[in-house]
């Protein structure tokens, strides 16, 4: 018997735990762990190396954990993170890396990683996955019915039950359990308003347990859990039918848990006129290859039907081949758990650990592991082929050795998180010296130089700029340009854009000149110790000519490359003096426009800080409304500057 | 920097993303300054799931009420024409057909070799079912649009460009056009003020942001890295020409978001900023109450192609569309037990445009929907020696020769199959590859 969570446990709860459906939870007793209060208890990664020492240039500890920062969580290191890191290097680094992993904001980025492929986030709000179940499995499907407030419960049980996928694996994450148990769990998890749709009898008197927000695991009564793969979720964002027999779930079971394509197994072509051939999907040479592979797992799902509802007494086809996997049949009396007895032996296999490190690669880094080198002509490859044929075995070995930590771990998905940051793929500046046109060809795949998506994005700026880019209650990013921006929405847009485009350009440049608008006065706003931006300089320093660099305003410049792109230079180094300049000459235009009263003294209306951006608290006193002598305007044209630039668009 | 000179060092990095690259290379290379677009413009509509042609341009009825498993419920001799064109009895299909018959090239009998919708829409709008192929849309946009901002907006349908343009995302609200083409002004079009008092502040920031990014490729060494800054390079060129769509767009968009895509889209055409569009409209895979379902958005499909004309016309552009009209695959010619229709490698595409002859079939079907062997010169059905079954691959040959995709492109994304006179005579050269 598991214990019974510490955080205090309601009369609700407490009576599903009583009759079974609610699983004790074991989540509550922090364990002594690596971090940054406790360094004595690391086990520092024997990490990768430099495979091309020399020549690939990798990031500092320090560089490497504002970038984990910014990709995992969304903020910049905290002080402490950065001075352990500055002090003891790698231990530092690892173990503010897994102080980060026990946030909600990493899990948060885990989520929308794997939303990427599961795509269930199409069910968010309405009642879109409420409408997915029935009434006669879940009784209390609609228990808010009635409540006072029933619009932000319906809301609240429609989204809890929408993120059920998800939000097992981040339970499994969160606890440090083994990543198999998103697939072979015997439980699934809820909130306090999903798990009420999810158990109870109809009328049951049900109040939502404290901390509603909170999953934990629960237990449907009458349904077999295994994992993802019993979520109705799943099974509905990849739906059968009777011609279909779970052939699709079948397939996308490959794809995301073995990280096999059963359509590349063989591009054969199906002959519409060869009807001679009975059952073509046993018999036929054509389709044998993929349906040999695919009809046995599908034969696993038989006990639920298109809608995901649970039937315990299924029946299988007699013209498909028999349930199974592997090569091993699913015994009869188990059809009724074929999931059960599927996720088990799923794990098991090898292509289970791979296919979790390939997804999380490709998550991380923005591009998916390089595939084997076919020469064009057979056995003579050209050298550009050798050079990429060398990049895929030294990948393959790197990812090899991460996959083995991660088995060794015991499917840490943390761990597996730590291994891939230490890699080379992830750490890569630079290249150290220019490279001749096969050393670039094998070293094509370092540096991730990825494109952030929306949400990253949108994370960054509230990150390093003390603002946010939206009004009221909608961030842009994830709203009005999420789609634009090359974002997706789960449901008819799937497809990421990973390049930018015109559109996309323009949506960044709006953004910066929009966010230095609200981001520098609400920074001068603040007090010179709580300032964001402009920590060193007062609002009014100004250049005495306009081909004076002064100091305080190159030091701030330097700040503004630290804090906003990550970039420590010198005061003299030419982007520093090229940032400076610009701030002299947009405070020279402004000074001639002030005095020939072109200009006007007060910032633009939407530049003008009244609220606190992050807080929205009126500024009171603070407020900043006039810029007397255009230097304020001449640092939201630097601010604008930098926000634009590749190293702020782009990890 | 100005456009021209964008344009120059653009044209030479669109080559390829692998390829390594330098300022100074490009430079060596000279600048040619690209022109906006004024060559056709390439809507491809797609019909996402799979749908029937024998619902639509390659009618199959029933002979009588006793007939067993039919194709469709409709009677034969209720099949409609318009030319020489047949189509299927279905309310809403007669406008589409009267007014466009004498345009339209109706090719049937397509065999895609797949009953999947990954492989069958790959290789409908590719040529090939496996993964890898850039989208016709794309390699024309390749082609002729590799300098433009624009070059293949994707609003839907087979969206994979393989590196050979840069689709982009457009959407139908014309208020968030305005605010991306002029992004210095607070509230474009309602008012033209500005975040920074004077339009020579906008353009020191873009002028120092250029040369910052410039001087970034001039030091990156990684090539991995290069190429990211060498497509935001090229991505800015695009943002400026943004500012020309909205001049171009109508006064009021239409309400319907799909028609408001097409607006915008033809919008971006006539700026010179876009070569190809893709388009989708989903609900055709209909395995449950197929005629219920499926044929209302067989109509809705038609309308939506009409409208692309339509518009076409009211913008002055309409005999410089070629529009092509695909899907997945085609679907089963029996009902299963639930009404519905599954999937059926067999389909058809219909197109029609500058330079097609319309008022022709090619291509055919038996009474089942199964593909016949035809003349490879005249598309009658024939089982003589040399007869062929038309392909994806057949069809694809033909659309790249008829829009002059050059040969570099050809031989990267080879086809198999052989040059049919689907667009007219093949030239003395062709062959099977």
């Amino acid at each position: 018997m598991k214990r019974l969570c510490k955080t205090r446990t309601s009369g609700a709860a407490l009576n599903l735990l009583v009759a079974g459906l609610l699983v004790a939870c074991s989540d509550d007793d922090p364990k002594a762990r690596c971090s940054v209060k406790s360094l004595q208890l690391c086990q520092l990664s024997p990490g990768y190396g430099n495979p091309y020492e020399g020549q690939l240039d990798l990031m500092s500890w320090t560089q490497l954990l504002r970038k984990v920062g910014l990709e995992l969580n969304g903020r910049l290191p905290s002080a402490a993170e950065r001075s352990a890191t500055d002090v003891h290097g790698q231990l530092g680094f690892e173990a503010s890396l897994w102080d980060m992993m026990y946030e909600e904001a990493f899990l948060d980025r885990i989520k929308e990683i794997y939303n990427d492929s599961f795509l269930t986030d199409k069910y968010l709000g309405g009642e879109n996955a409420v409408s997915l179940l029935d009434v006669k499995d879940y009784p209390n499907l609609k228990w808010y019915e009635g409540a006072k407030d029933k619009d932000r419960l319906r809301e609240r049980t429609n989204d809890g039950i929408a993120r059920e996928v998800l939000e097992l694996i981040a339970y499994v994450i969160r606890n440090d359990r083994s990543f198999k148990e998103i697939l072979t769990a015997d439980y699934t998890v809820a909130n306090g308003y999903s798990a009420s749709a999810f158990i109870g009898y109809k009328g049951m008197r049900f109040r939502v347990p404290d901390e509603p927000e909170r999953y934990r695991p629960i237990r449907v009564p009458g349904r077999p859990h295994a994992g993802i793969l019993s979520s109705p979720m799943f099974l509905n964002r990849f739906p059968t039918s009777d011609t279909n027999r779970n052939r699709h779930r079948a397939r996308m079971v490959y794809q995301f848990f073995l990280g096999s394509d059963i359509n590349a197994l063989g591009d054969r072509p199906i002959d519409a006129n060869a009807t001679d051939v009975q059952n073509p999907t046993r018999y036929d040479p054509a389709c044998v290859t993929c349906h040999s592979v695919m009809d046995p797992v599908a034969g696993a799902f038989q006990a639920f039907n298109e809608k995901g509802a649970f039937d315990a007494k299924p029946k299988w086809y007699d013209d498909m081949r028999p349930p199974g996997f592997g090569g091993e049949p699913l015994p009869e009396k188990d059809f009724h758990r074929g999931l059960q007895w599927l996720a088990r032996r799923l794990v098991e296999n090898p292509g289970f650990a791979q296919a979790t490190v390939y997804a999380l690669f490709r998550g991380l880094t923005g591009q998916a592991p390089l595939s084997p080198v076919k020469p064009v002509v057979p056995g003579s490859p050209t050298a550009e082929e050798l050079a990429l044929d060398r990049a895929f075995q030294v990948q393959q070995n790197i990812l090899g050795t991460v996959q083995a930590r991660f088995v060794e771990s015991g499917y840490n998905f943390k761990f597996l998180i730590r291994e891939i940051v230490l890699t080379p793929y992830f750490r890569a500046a630079g290249a150290l010296r220019p490279m001749l046109p096969d050393e670039e060809q094998e070293m094509s795949s370092f540096g991730t130089a990825r494109l952030l998506t929306p949400e990253q994005l949108n994370r960054k700026i509230r990150a390093v700029s003390g603002a946010r880019w939206g009004d009221d209650g909608d961030d842009y990013l994830l709203e009005e340009y999420r789609l634009f921006y090359g974002g997706i929405d789960s449901d008819l847009v799937t497809q990421r854009i990973e390049e930018p485009n015109g559109v996309m350009a323009a949506i960044a440049q709006r953004m910066a000149h929009e966010v230095a608008c609200r981001a520098v006065s609400a920074d001068f706003a603040r007090d010179s110790g709580a300032r964001v931006l402009f920590p060193g300089i007062d609002a009014g320093t100004q250049p005495s000519a306009p081909n004076e660099l002064r100091g305080e305003v190159l030091s701030a410049a330097q700040y503004l490359h630290a804090q906003l792109l990550g970039e420590e230079l010198a005061a003299d180094d030419p982007e520093i003096l090229a940032t400076a300049t610009l701030f002299n000459k947009v405070w020279a235009i402004g000074q001639e426009g002030l005095q020939a009263n072109r200009f006007p003294k007060e910032l633009p209306e939407p530049c003008r800080a009244n609220r606190d951006p992050l807080t929205g608290k009126d500024l009171g006193e603070r407020r900043v409304v006039e810029d007397p002598y255009y230097t304020l305007r001449a640092w939201m044209a630097v601010v604008s500057y930098l926000l634009s630039d590749y190293r702020f668009l782009h990890e | 920097m100005k456009r021209r000179e964008f344009f120059g060092v653009a044209g030479t990095v669109g080559l390829g993303l692998s390829l390594p690259w330098s300022l100074r290379e490009a430079r060596a290379q000279g600048t040619s300054a690209a022109q906006p677009y004024s060559g056709p413009f390439w809507v491809m509509l797609h019909a996402s799931g799979g749908w029937d042609p024998t619902s639509l341009c390659d009618p199959k009825g029933r002979a009588n009420e006793g007939e067993r498993d039919p194709v469709n419920m409709y009677f034969r001799g209720d099949i409609r024409s318009a030319g020489n064109l047949l189509y299927a009895p279905v309310e809403g299909m007669d406008p589409f057909f009267q007014n466009y018959a004498s345009r339209l090239l109706v090719i049937n009998g397509i065999d895609t070799t797949t009953n999947g919708h990954d492989q069958g829409v790959r290789g409908v709008w590719s040529g090939r079912t496996a993964e890898g192929y850039p989208a016709l849309a794309a390699l024309i946009a390749g082609t002729y649009g590799s300098n433009l901002p624009m070059s293949l907006i994707n609003s839907g349908g087979y969206g994979q460009t393989a590196g050979v343009a840069r689709a982009v995302r457009l959407g139908e609200d014309a208020n968030l056009l305005y605010r991306l083409a002029r992004p210095a002004q607070v509230d474009p079009p309602r008012s033209t003020r500005s975040y920074f008092d004077s339009e020579a502040i906008v353009q020191a920031v873009g002028q120092a942001r250029d040369e910052r990014l410039q001087r970034q490729m001039a030091r990156t060494l990684l090539p991995r890295m290069r190429n990211a800054q060498n497509r935001l390079f090229l991505a800015r060129v695009g943002e400026r020409d943004l500012a020309q769509v909205v001049d171009f767009l109508p006064a009021q968009l239409d309400r319907d978001g799909q028609r408001a895509q097409v607006q915008v889209a033809l919008a971006a055409y006539r700026a010179g900023a876009s070569v190809s569009v893709s388009l989708g409209m989903g609900g055709f895979d209909t395995h449950g109450n197929h005629d219920q379902d499926h044929l209302p958005r067989l109509v809705q499909f038609l309308n939506l192609a009409s409208f692309v004309l339509e518009e076409a016309d009211r913008q002055g552009v309409a005999d410089r569309i070629v529009l092509v009209m695909g899907s997945d695959f085609g679907r089963t010619p029996n009902y299963n037990s639930g009404r519905g229709k599954d999937h059926w490698p067999i389909t058809s595409m219909m197109l029609l445009g500058p330079g097609i002859q319309g008022n022709r079939v090619l291509g055919a079907t038996n009474e089942r929907h199964g593909p016949l062997k035809i003349d490879p010169n005249t598309f009658a059905p024939s089982e003589a020696a040399g007869s062929i079954k038309l392909s994806i691959e057949h069809v694809h040959r033909a659309l790249r020769r008829f829009a002059v995709v050059p040969d570099t492109y050809v031989r990267r994304f080879p086809l198999g199959g052989q040059d049919l006179p689907i667009f007219g005579p093949l030239p003395a050269t062709s062959s099977a590859t």
